[in-house]
């Protein structure tokens, strides 16, 4: 990036995008372990999860303080105004991922254990494909690229699907064997919390590209 | 923009002796609108301002070719009288510049050697509506014959647009009205820009970004005798089409 005149401004911005990809990698980090507990439960990783989402929260807090404070200070104009509106936004969105990473791991200490007639893995797939693309829309901000952030939207598509077969076939499961109903609404709730982290990545990818082009178009 | 044109200029060039100050200026200025002048010392914003009111007369090593038009009319035809011109187009400046005079008659002056006031009573309500106008008349109501120096600095400055008013110019021309001002003052002054707008087109020259984003409907860059960029001010503020102006208004180094 061209440096400002003022050399502690740039150290600011930088200082402000460090700060967010920290937390972003926290999240994507969420994400990896919530999605590692739908394929293999595992209580004591579970309850890490749920306790790590703290570190998420205040990391939102100091970015949003930092910016604050940058916006008074400079009273930026143009690509540094709005790089801060979407440090802004975009670290209030990954706060929401966090959320829906610690919910998953919230309902996996609910169901303690998987019954042994459960045998589909479609949640866990559909959890693969969530975190690879959060991943993506993590580097198109990183990186400032569109091309990356372009590619986000296109494979929530596929994430959508996904989502539909999984939810039909716990359908099926459930009509199939009573007993494991409630698991299976578990992980049904589960599954639609991933969605969800599927759909928040699309709108860090819509961010990117706002900063970039400079609109919302 | 859909607005009536007020000011236009086109192909301007200004030079002072050899160097040449102005480039190819085409620049519209609409009417009853605040368009702000923005651009680094010497960009040339200044002279441009005072094209515009033929200010730069004065200057006798200062040339100008193209034309200004204001109302159909180029201003550098031999019929226009500049004085009459300059009434049509006030000005107001960096630092207030009231006359060594009381605040009454700095604001009646004007209008006398113009003749605007037909009795004493007419000229009280003029000096009076002026004043009102400016947004000065309460604060100094009842000391309207001390001295115009005697204010503070924003009154001074308000008691110079109360002046340049009291003419009924249809444009106000302003080269860094604030730069000499408190913040609070600042925001006077800016309140009283958005008010005069309805009536008068509105020219202002600002090294303040942030003032320019606040008053202006459009804004105009300048850098180095050329006209970069202009446009609405919502659009040069957040995304302008040019490498210069984003340099310059989130300053980096150019």
């Amino acid at each position: 990036m061209k440096e400002h005149i003022v050399t502690t401004y740039d150290e600011d911005l930088n200082s402000l995008k460090s700060n967010l990809t920290k937390m972003g990698l926290n999240v994507e980090k969420q994400i990896y372990n919530a999605v590692d507990l739908t394929k293999i439960i595992n209580i004591s990783k579970a309850k890490e999860v749920v306790e790590n989402d703290k570190d998420i929260d205040a990391l939102e807090k100091k970015i949003r303080g930092f910016a604050t404070i940058t916006l008074s200070k400079r009273q930026p104009l143009a690509d540094d105004l709005r790089q801060i509106i979407i440090s802004l936004k975009i670290s209030s969105i990954l706060e929401r991922i966090g959320d829906h990473a610690s919910n998953v791991a919230g309902r996996i200490l609910s169901v303690k254990k998987a019954p042994d007639s459960y045998s589909t893995d479609s949640v866990h797939q559909l959890g693969l494909l969530v975190l690879k693309n959060f991943s993506t829309a993590l580097s198109a901000y990183d990186q400032g690229s569109k091309k990356i952030a372009q590619s986000v939207p296109t494979e929530d598509i596929t994430i959508n699907s996904v989502y539909e077969t999984c939810f039909r076939e716990h359908l099926h499961l459930m009509m199939e064997d009573r007993d494991i109903i409630g698991f299976c609404t578990q992980m049904l709730f589960i599954a639609k919390e991933l969605e969800r982290i599927g759909d928040l990545s699309k709108v860090i990818s819509k961010e990117v590209i706002y900063n970039l082009q400079g609109t919302l178009k | 923009m859909a607005e009536k044109i007020k000011i236009s200029t086109k192909k301007v060039n200004v030079f002072y002796g050899d160097k040449k100050a102005l480039e190819n200026i085409n620049l519209e200025i609409p009417e009853k609108k605040v368009t702000s002048l923005i651009g680094p010392s010497g960009c040339g914003k200044s002279t441009f301002i005072r094209c515009l009111n033929r200010m730069n007369d004065t200057i006798d090593i200062c040339r100008i070719e193209g034309k200004i038009i204001i109302d159909n009319e180029d201003i550098y035809s031999k019929e226009i009288d500049p004085v009459l011109l300059r009434a049509k187009v006030g000005m107001v400046f960096q630092k207030p510049n009231p006359f060594p005079k009381s605040i009454f008659e700095n604001v009646a002056y004007g209008p006398r050697i113009h003749g605007l006031a037909k009795s004493d009573d007419e000229l009280d309500e003029l000096v009076t509506q002026s004043l009102v106008k400016a947004g000065l008349f309460q604060e100094i109501k009842d000391r309207i014959h001390e001295p115009g120096t005697s204010l503070s600095g924003g009154q001074q400055q308000r008691l110079c647009i109360a002046r340049t008013i009291a003419i009924s110019p249809q444009i106000i021309l302003m080269d860094e009205p604030c730069s000499a001002l408190d913040p609070i003052a600042t925001a006077v002054i800016e309140e009283l820009i958005d008010e005069l707008a309805k009536n008068f087109t509105i020219v202002i020259v600002t090294h303040s970004m942030q003032q320019a984003a606040r008053v202006s409907q459009q804004t105009a860059f300048f850098h180095m005798g050329n006209l970069i960029e202009v446009g609405r001010t919502d659009q040069i503020f957040s995304t302008p089409s040019q490498k210069k102006t984003q340099d310059y208004i989130t300053g980096k180094i150019g």
